[in-house]
């Protein structure tokens, strides 16, 4: 499968509901079917001042997962665990510990129509929302390079495209996707989206700000 | 996700001992006979297990085990914590210590150094394994590569580079079971005396032994 | 003086002395216990080691002492003659000797005794019995008694039946002449040898016992028995069986209950689209409609002494007995369930090991990998579904159906058409709900001339046929359907094979139409039409065959007519090429052996 993390932008004077009503309405009209719900949530972690250089550690759960957990460094580095390495944290707890109420998830509900899987995130902290995620998969095919094109296309069908994949699947359109870049892309949205302040009715333009944030993440990231 | 329901604290009930190389295949053979599935053959290991250590801001420093199946390389590496081992006192038949078992990927050495964790040493762990109900038994040899050597390479376990470290096999019996089964350190210690007198399974501390 | 001496010391009797050492030692030791018990379980021991370590060293000096011969000589003591007269001497003698000998005579009598009876009454060694019992069955002793294990728990089961069976000696007399001289008449030879150990068996696992699995076509009444047992209760009863007979036939019968027990509560708890039954002792479910399946319980046991038929366990009367058995007894689903039940009690106790070995015990490989390898909801979800054994036996037993009823109906297909040749040939390798049949079609005489080879896939609820040319048909479990499309497939072969004949002949083949729309409606499927004509193109042949309604075959010739006549609407030797009508041919009464020979017998006609 491939799959690709959009941010949804947020048109002015309209709030996150309402945008998430409205593609709702847009994907039942496009005769997809309702195939439950999902949950991905993000906890940070960050390194004690003895620890140098200092780490911040995202632990993320995914609930098309169920029995892994992933946890990935700033150095890119993501680990697949058994969900036992939540407890494996609280034995580090002092090491490294996470803030309080920076637990950050996307949620929301699932379509699928054929081979296409859409995925519709509202993004909260705590109770703060922060943005619309969509999460496109294609599943007959494992390298994006292959269907970006296909990709592009769907997306249109719904949504204002880059003309150019987003950078951290650029990097990697030549290798199969795997769960690990799913959760790595999740992982860029979370961080753009904490920085980016609480929408309350007139987000910015995301798409632009968004594509320069990542741009500047996936620096990070090589 | 503290409140994760499947994360029940664990804990590992245990007792070690250890037997001469001449006397192993013995054991081997009584183990057999009071083991689960007795017709099969004996289920054979070889992991190589890496020691990575942090310290904590008040400076004691926490432990993780490594392991990874030389044998069957696209099995999950397997990461552990043990806690302080409790001895107890005499009744308490085994020696009790909280553990914390994650399967993960292969890249868990890489992203351990990257925390911030140090490589204090490794060992090979070649051996048996049986088991009975919940209880595993392994009897395993200890051995040591010398990596001087190699840099960045994997050392290769081979005969002609493996070094004992000592002429005795390491015994050692244990369930993992959410802490409170108490009744289960009684099933080990009685397995344990079945094996009498040719191996002694005791509650040891490594740290006397330091 | 010395030697008086010598003869005093003989008269002492120097063991009575020494049993009243012996006497203050066991009064010493008596109570030394008692002092030093407490401190010592060794205690009494070490004393008595002690003081015969003494006593040896004492031994030691004085055989020293004598040897040496510096500080003490031995002596022989001289002894009195006694003065005996030879008479008496001799009858004491006489009378000790007759002592000795009555004892060994009683002794040799008794072993003789004893090895007689051994050998007649053929009973054998109770320990060495035992001994051999204990080598196939798990014993252990409960106070004064051996209960031995039947139970399967060992092997992984969790059926709670204790399944006890306890062993004592066997006090009875040896039985009457009778039983070893009916057994003898066997010709085993030597009446079997009557065993010194009794086993006692819990009642409830007395008797034989079967799973009774048959297929019921036609739905009866529900509360007809469809089971009938097929065991000959009289002869059973008569059957003395040994110890090892007995608790194999009861550790049979606590299988059979634990396999029904866990079918009947399958039954109960999974829901399945057509809900199954269970009544008593027999479950029903529905393979197909009208096609139900019973698996039954059949637990006899032998008529305590009346010499009648045995009750049913659930008191139904066994008069039914004397029907004769309506539907067979399908030894190879008892079969499949037997194995499906051992295969939970492996999976019971063989998990995989743990690799790395620190790794958590006791979980399956795919749960082990499925955190590491980011396993989807879709997978584990597959992962968990495992199939009942209910589920699976009704698979098996609806594929052993549909695949029965397949070859039936491909065999009275092949009887019943005569015109095609059908080979049947049933592939060997198949699993219980999966199995292949390849059939190919020819025409007699015409072998290499064309072949319509089909598979015909079978699973547990549907069929799928697959043609040479890719086409693929799913049917369902409707025999029926096989059977039409196998018809219309007949019907191919045979236009398809004219074809190539005409290829062979030089004829042309103008038109050929898979489904032609004229003539009568066929009962099932289309009608195919073929139309070639003569290398000359002199004669035309059209051919209709439909899967019913068979082949009707026409000819026209072109020209009409080989001379030309003139008239006054005719003017032109053209207009005779103008297609004749076509003349319908009677084909039963043309000579050939099928519809291709008689096609070829034409085709030879009309090219000359």
């Amino acid at each position: 499968m491939v799959v690709i993390v959009q941010q949804f932008p947020i048109p002015e004077g309209k709030t996150g509901q309402q945008v998430v009503d409205m593609l709702i309405k847009q994907f039942e009209a496009m005769a997809f079917n309702r195939i439950g719900n999902f949950v991905v949530d993000c906890e940070t972690y960050y390194s004690s001042p003895t620890i140098t250089p200092p780490r911040v550690l995202n632990i993320i759960h995914n609930s098309d997962f169920p029995a892994s957990c992933f946890a990935q460094l700033d150095t890119g580095t993501c680990l697949r665990a058994d969900s036992y390495f939540d407890a494996m944290m609280m034995v580090l707890n002092g090491i490294y510990q996470a803030k309080r109420g920076t637990k950050i998830e996307s949620k929301g509900p699932k379509f699928q129509k054929g081979d296409f899987v859409v995925k519709i995130g509202s993004v909260s902290i705590g109770p703060s929302f922060r943005g619309i995620l969509i999460e496109i998969e294609y599943g007959p095919c494992s390298v994006p390079l292959y269907c970006w094109d296909l990709l592009k296309e769907f997306m249109k069908s719904f949504m204002k495209v880059p003309k150019e994949p987003p950078p951290y699947l650029k990097a990697k359109m030549g290798e199969i996707c795997t769960p690990t870049d799913i959760i790595s892309q999740y992982n860029i949205h979370f961080t753009n989206l904490r920085k980016a302040t609480p929408i309350a009715s007139c987000p910015p333009p995301l798409t632009v700000k968004g594509s320069s944030n990542e741009v500047q993440n996936n620096g990070d990231m090589a | 996700m503290t409140s994760n329901p499947k994360l029940i604290p664990q804990q590992e009930y245990i007792l070690q001992g250890s037997i001469n190389d001449s006397a192993v295949e013995m054991l081997l053979h009584r183990l057999q006979g009071l083991c689960d599935n007795a017709d099969d053959p004996t289920e054979t290991f070889l992991d190589r297990e890496y020691i990575y250590s942090i310290k904590n801001p008040s400076g004691q420093a926490v432990m993780l085990r490594v392991r990874q199946d030389l044998e069957r390389k696209d099995y999950p590496w397997h990461l552990r914590y043990l806690g302080q081992p409790e001895i107890g006192d005499k009744t308490r038949a085994t020696l009790v210590r909280s553990c914390i078992d994650v399967a993960c990927s292969n890249n868990v050495c890489k992203f351990l150094t990257e925390m911030g964790f140090k490589k204090d040493y490794e060992f090979y762990s070649k051996g048996y394994m049986f088991k009975k109900g919940r209880l595993k038994v392994i009897v395993a040899k200890i051995f040591h590569v010398p990596t001087s050597e190699v840099g960045q390479q994997q050392p290769v376990f081979a005969d002609s580079n493996v070094q004992t470290v000592t002429q005795s096999y390491l015994v050692e019996v244990s369930i993992v079971a959410p802490s409170g089964s108490d009744p289960l350190a009684d099933e080990i210690k009685q397995f344990a005396d079945q094996l009498k007198p040719l191996v002694n399974l005791e509650k040891i501390d490594p740290r006397r032994l330091a | 003086m010395s030697e008086n001496l010598a003869r005093m010391v003989q008269r002492i009797d120097f063991n009575s002395i020494e049993s009243e050492e012996d006497n203050d030692d066991t009064s010493e030791t008596k109570e030394s216990p008692s002092l030093a018990a407490p401190q010592w379980p060794w205690e009494s021991a070490r004393n008595k080691i002690r003081s015969a370590l003494t006593e040896i060293h004492v031994l030691e000096d004085v055989l020293n002492i004598a040897k040496e011969k510096k500080y003490l000589v031995l002596d022989p003591v001289s002894q009195d003659s006694v003065d005996t007269k030879p008479i008496v001497s001799l009858v004491a003698k006489k009378k000790a000797f007759a002592v000795a000998a009555s004892i060994i005579m009683s002794g040799a009598d008794r072993i003789k005794q004893s090895k007689n009876d051994a050998s007649r009454s053929q009973t054998s060694d109770f320990h060495s019995e035992l001994m051999q019992m204990r080598q196939s069955w798990r014993l252990r002793r409960a106070g004064n008694s051996i209960i031995g294990d039947l139970s399967y728990r060992s092997a992984g089961s969790w059926y709670p039946h204790p399944g006890n069976f306890e062993v004592t000696k066997n006090e009875d007399p040896p039985k009457t002449q009778a039983s070893p001289n009916q057994s003898s008449n066997s010709p085993i030879g030597p009446g079997p040898k009557q065993s010194a150990l009794k086993v006692k068996i819990p009642s409830d696992l007395e008797g034989v016992a079967y799973i009774h699995v048959c297929v019921q076509e036609g739905r009866n009444e529900l509360d007809d028995d469809p089971i009938k047992p097929v065991i000959d209760l009289e002869a059973l009863s008569k059957i003395e069986l040994t110890w090892q007979q007995k608790l194999e036939n009861a550790q049979n019968v606590l299988f059979c209950k634990e396999l029904f027990a866990k079918l009947a509560q399958e039954a109960v708890q999974v829901q399945f689209p057509i809900p199954t039954i269970v009544n008593s002792n027999v479950i029903i479910a529905t393979l197909f409609p009208g096609i139900q399946l019973n698996i039954g319980l059949v637990h006899l046991t032998p008529p305590k002494k009346k010499r009648k038929f045995g009750k049913f366990e659930n008191h139904e009367i066994a008069e039914k007995n004397n029907e004769s058995v309506k539907f067979p007894h399908k030894h190879v689903l008892e079969h499949t369930l037997h194995q499906l039940l051992r295969e939970i009690h492996y999976n019971a106790l063989h998990h995989p090991m743990p690799h790395p070995t620190t790794a958590t015990l006791g979980l399956s490989r795919l749960r082990y990998f499925a955190g590491p390898e980011a396993y989807d909801r879709h997978v584990l979800t597959e992962s968990c579904k495992n199939e009942t054994m209910l589920e699976q036996i009704i698979a098996q037993a609806q594929h052993f159906v549909l695949r029965d009823q397949a070859l039936k109906t491909i065999d009275d297909l092949s009887k019943e058409i005569k015109e095609a040749i059908i080979i049947v040939h049933c592939l060997c390798l198949n699993s219980p709900i999966r199995s292949c049949i390849k059939i190919v079609i020819v025409s007699s005489g015409y072998e290499s001339l064309n072949r319509t080879p089909v598979t015909i896939h079978v699973s547990s609820k549907n069929m799928t046929i697959i043609c040479r040319e890719g086409k693929k048909y799913t049917l369902h479990y409707d025999v029926g359907l096989l059977r039409e499309t196998l018809l219309s497939i007949i019907s191919h072969h045979h236009l398809s094979t004219i074809q190539n004949l005409c290829k062979l002949m030089g004829w042309r083949c103008i038109s050929y139409t898979s489904n032609c729309g004229i003539g009568s409606i066929e009962q099932i499927g289309t009608a195919s039409s073929l139309l070639i004509a003569s290398p000359n193109d002199e004669r035309v042949i059209s051919i209709r065959h439909g899967p019913t309604s068979g082949a009707v075959v026409a000819v026209s010739t072109n020209p009409r007519d080989q001379d030309f006549y003139p008239s006054s609407i005719i003017r032109d030797r053209k207009w005779q090429n103008i297609q004749s009508n076509y003349k319908s041919i009677d084909l039963t009464k043309m000579p050939g052996k099928n519809l291709i020979n008689k096609i070829e017998t034409l085709m030879s006609f009309a090219k000359g």
